[in-house]
């Protein structure tokens, strides 16, 4: 008997959580914050090669 | 060309910060998705104690050559120890004011960050009120080389003899049921190991820059 209910909330967990997977826009936000990441590194990328110069 | 170092920090953190917020977190009372800050706030500590155990370290080795690169490679590594101790500390009290209901409680792993950050920010002080450079160079390796061991004894050991509210000390079992997940180490010791890569990256610029600056003195 406990068992089926364990099994039964664990359902009703999961079906909860694809629900808020299946937020499409909840990836935007993840992807704003890929872009925010990238652009940070960009601007160290050129930084560094800036500097590589200097050094020389 | 960019050293392969930091591509793969890059790269590290760039797979923490996406799989961090898609991949399947436990559920846990409280803490529910703020879970995820695991990825977040707990790298910023590692980086800035691999910062400053490397600042220290090189502290030692300015004290046994007098090579000044040493001093520089060092003071620069406790100036980016500090940048990611500050994220740190802000990380933490967003975090808490969602969990625990404040941003400060006078939790002793709070007080014993907030001591040891103000113990490296008078490292910074005491490196700016001295002209000479050797004797700034000395002075600072020495407090360096004290300040490090006091600072990891503050944040690791005195919080754990007493009740904290933070995981991983006293009474407190809140992540050792999930210390053991492996969904959550999955993200969590790449997000550390990338996080540290990116902080000597930082740190390494300010170095090649300060080097720069000491050669056109010359």
């Amino acid at each position: 008997m406990k068992n089926i209910l364990n099994i039964i909330l664990q359902m009703q967990h999961t079906a909860e959580m694809g629900d808020a997977q299946s937020t499409e826009k909840f990836y935007v936000v993840v992807g704003v914050i890929a872009v925010i990441f990238i652009g940070i590194v960009g601007y160290l990328v050129s930084i560094d090669r800036k500097i590589n110069k200097l050094e020389k | 060309m960019i050293k392969w170092w930091k591509i793969t920090g890059v790269l590290l953190v760039l797979y923490a910060l996406i799989c961090g917020l898609l991949l399947p977190v436990p559920n846990l009372p409280i803490l529910e998705q703020s879970i995820r800050n695991l990825y977040y706030h707990v790298p910023m500590w590692f980086s800035m104690l691999l910062l400053l155990l490397a600042s220290m370290i090189h502290g030692i080795k300015y004290l046994s050559t007098g090579n000044i690169k040493h001093d520089v490679r060092s003071a620069e590594y406790a100036n980016a120890g500090i940048l990611f101790g500050a994220m740190g500390l802000v990380t933490g009290m967003i975090w808490a004011k969602n969990t625990w209901g404040a941003f400060w409680t006078n939790d002793p792993k709070l007080n014993s960050a907030a001591i040891g950050m103000l113990m490296y920010l008078a490292y910074t002080v005491l490196r700016n009120s001295i002209e000479d450079e050797e004797k700034r160079a000395r002075i600072s390796a020495v407090y360096n080389v004290f300040s490090f061991p006091i600072f990891t004894v503050l944040i690791f050991v005195l919080p754990r003899l007493t009740d904290s509210l933070h995981p991983g000390n006293g009474g407190n079992p809140g992540f050792n049921s999930y210390d053991l997940d492996s969904r959550l180490r999955m993200v969590f010791y790449p997000a550390v190991i990338g996080w540290s890569l990116i902080g000597f990256w930082i740190a390494d610029l300010r170095i090649r820059l300060k080097n720069i600056e000491l050669k056109r003195e010359a």
